[in-house]
């Protein structure tokens, strides 16, 4: 056996990896969810229910067995709304880290269910969600005991390869059909993208029109996304998150993809080793206390002495 | 540890192994431009990644996002379709803009559904437009001229796609109409037209506006079971 088979089969069997990078994923895939049910309840009827517009099946996944089964949810407006609730609850079980692989089972599920429902209303978000969840069945629970070199770590480390992999996977097909694109080839594909109303925000269209700013922003997730699968694993790996997180923000903020960047900075997290996590962890309360030792309004008020 | 559970162990790991790899090459033949690797194990991956696992991240990508189309509806009376029936034209007036309002509402508060509820009827009219992802790698091998089949496939599942994304629509349109027809002449039939407004070629920013140009996608019965948004009569938006 070659030195590097045998190291990847302890990286494998010893210890369970990104057990924190894994919480975080599980809390910004439970915000997704809840954030969904929340804003789309009020629209239920009209977007799933059986007299809505959708007339997506489960059928052509599951057959007519179980995909009929779960298609008879939506046959009335109670078991419509039955589907939002029971996608919140297993959101909010990922959320609190409360028997995460039920939680997930429990998300999964009806999140599936009104993708199938309606496929026009999802976006990249959702569908790396829903991937993501199906791979977190497999993980270890959150605080869950385990023994090392057990398989059940080897089964969970098995789920973290999956989840960086298909990670990779997305981000360098995207990238490289942006190369394809002679729009993101001239630099200027940032700039039509701000230009339409449902991407972007009337307040940006007049930046994006400057060419310094339009080519950056044009280059710079190119380079990002076709280099990610290779940067991370390289030192230049935290500064890459960093950016990716940066990104992703932006995204956010201006093309309005809240839910869609919700998850991509919960799977950048999830990059990260649980030691850079928790020196992450440090570096964040340094900094706070160097800040409130700075600015004393910054600093908790003082209890009075007790006599 | 007895035999048995090592074994079982044993089977578990190389199994995981295995499904990994696997799994992640047949991932990668789906999410691929058409080549000559994926063409050979087109049913295979679409039977298995495609059905259970499918994902799509070519996002805003080969070509971004550059026009923006919006759903127009005009409810018609049994009487005004009858008249369009006999070879007239649709009315001109009256039609409404089902995207616009949306798009505006979602520009001011991020943290709502306005996005996704525009999202059903802006995926459908891309559909109903080029036909969609899966008929990309035919139109594209059309365009280049390799082989007739390809044309052929793409025209087939093209007009499949323009029927099933027309019906969808006029079901959008329909739940517009219940929603607004209060009062009103009953609607037997719905409208629908497409406005696409291009964004101005990167060399022309600064001098030339933004053209608009309506295309009609086709008048469809009126489906009076449609559930209404609820969202138009406040922001429904008259051309």
């Amino acid at each position: 056996m070659t030195d590097l088979a045998r190291k990847s089969l302890h990286w494998l069997s010893d210890e369970p990896h990104r057990l924190i990078g894994l919480q975080i994923l599980q809390i910004s895939i439970g915000f997704l969810v809840l954030f969904r049910v929340f804003t789309e309840a009020p629209f239920a009827r009209y977007l799933y229910g059986p007299y809505g517009i959708a007339d997506g099946s489960m059928q052509r996944i599951l057959g007519s067995g179980l995909g009929g089964l779960l298609d008879s949810a939506f046959a009335t407006d109670v078991g419509t709304y039955a589907v939002l609730v029971t996608a919140a609850v297993g959101a909010l079980g990922l959320v609190f880290g409360y028997r995460t692989r039920l939680a997930t089972l429990v998300a999964l599920v009806p999140f599936f269910m009104l993708e199938q429902r309606l496929p026009e209303i999802g976006d990249g978000g959702d569908n790396i969600a829903r991937l993501t969840l199906i791979y977190l069945l497999f993980a270890l629970p959150v605080g869950a005991r385990y023994e090392r070199k057990s398989l059940s770590v080897f089964v969970h480390n098995v789920a973290v390869v999956a989840i960086l992999v298909q990670l990779c996977i997305l981000y360098e097909t995207s990238g490289m059909y942006k190369v394809m694109g002679d729009k993101w080839t001239s630099g200027t594909a940032l700039y039509y993208i701000s230009q339409v109303e449902w991407f972007s925000h009337p307040a940006v269209r007049e930046m994006f029109k400057d060419p310094v700013i339009t080519t950056t922003s044009t280059y710079l997730p190119m380079i990002f996304l076709i280099f990610f699968p290779m940067a991370i694993f390289t030192r230049f790996r935290k500064l890459w998150i960093a950016i990716g997180v940066c990104f992703h923000l932006g995204i956010a903020l201006t093309m309005g993809l809240v839910t869609f960047a919700m998850v991509m900075i919960g799977l950048e997290m999830f990059v990260l080793s649980d030691d850079e996590h928790r020196a992450l962890g440090r570096y964040l309360a340094e900094k706070r206390r160097a800040l409130r030792a700075r600015l004393p309004w910054l600093r908790p008020a003082e209890q009075p002495q007790v006599e | 540890m007895t035999r048995w559970r090592k074994f079982t162990e044993t089977a578990v790991k190389v199994g995981s192994l295995t499904w990994l790899v696997v799994h992640f090459t047949m991932t990668m033949l789906f999410v691929m431009p058409a080549n000559p690797v994926k063409l050979v194990v087109e049913p295979v991956v679409n039977a298995t990644i495609g059905t259970f696992f499918g994902q799509n991240w070519s996002l805003f990508a080969p070509n971004p996002v550059d026009v923006d189309q919006a759903l127009l509806v005009r409810c018609l009376t049994q009487r005004e379709a009858d008249a369009i029936a006999t070879q007239q034209d649709i009315p001109t007036d009256d039609w409404h803009d089902l995207s616009t309002p949306l798009w505006t509402r979602f520009q001011q508060n991020r943290f709502s559904a306005y996005d996704r509820l525009v999202r059903p009827q802006s995926t459908a009219i891309r559909r109903y437009v080029n036909g969609g992802p899966d008929t990309w790698d035919y139109k594209r091998l059309c365009d280049e001229g390799k082989g007739e089949d390809a044309c052929e496939t793409y025209e087939t599942m093209l007009e499949q796609i323009r029927e099933g994304s027309g019906g969808f629509l006029a079901k959008i349109g329909s739940a517009f109409c219940s929603e607004v027809q209060v009062g009103k002449e009953p609607t037997s039939h719905v409208a629908l037209r497409l406005r696409q407004s291009a964004a101005v070629p990167w060399t022309k920013r600064h001098t030339e506006e933004s053209e608009v140009s309506d295309y009609d996608i086709g008048v469809y019965p009126y489906d009076a079971g449609v559930v209404p948004l609820g969202l138009y009569q406040v922001t429904g938006k008259r051309s």
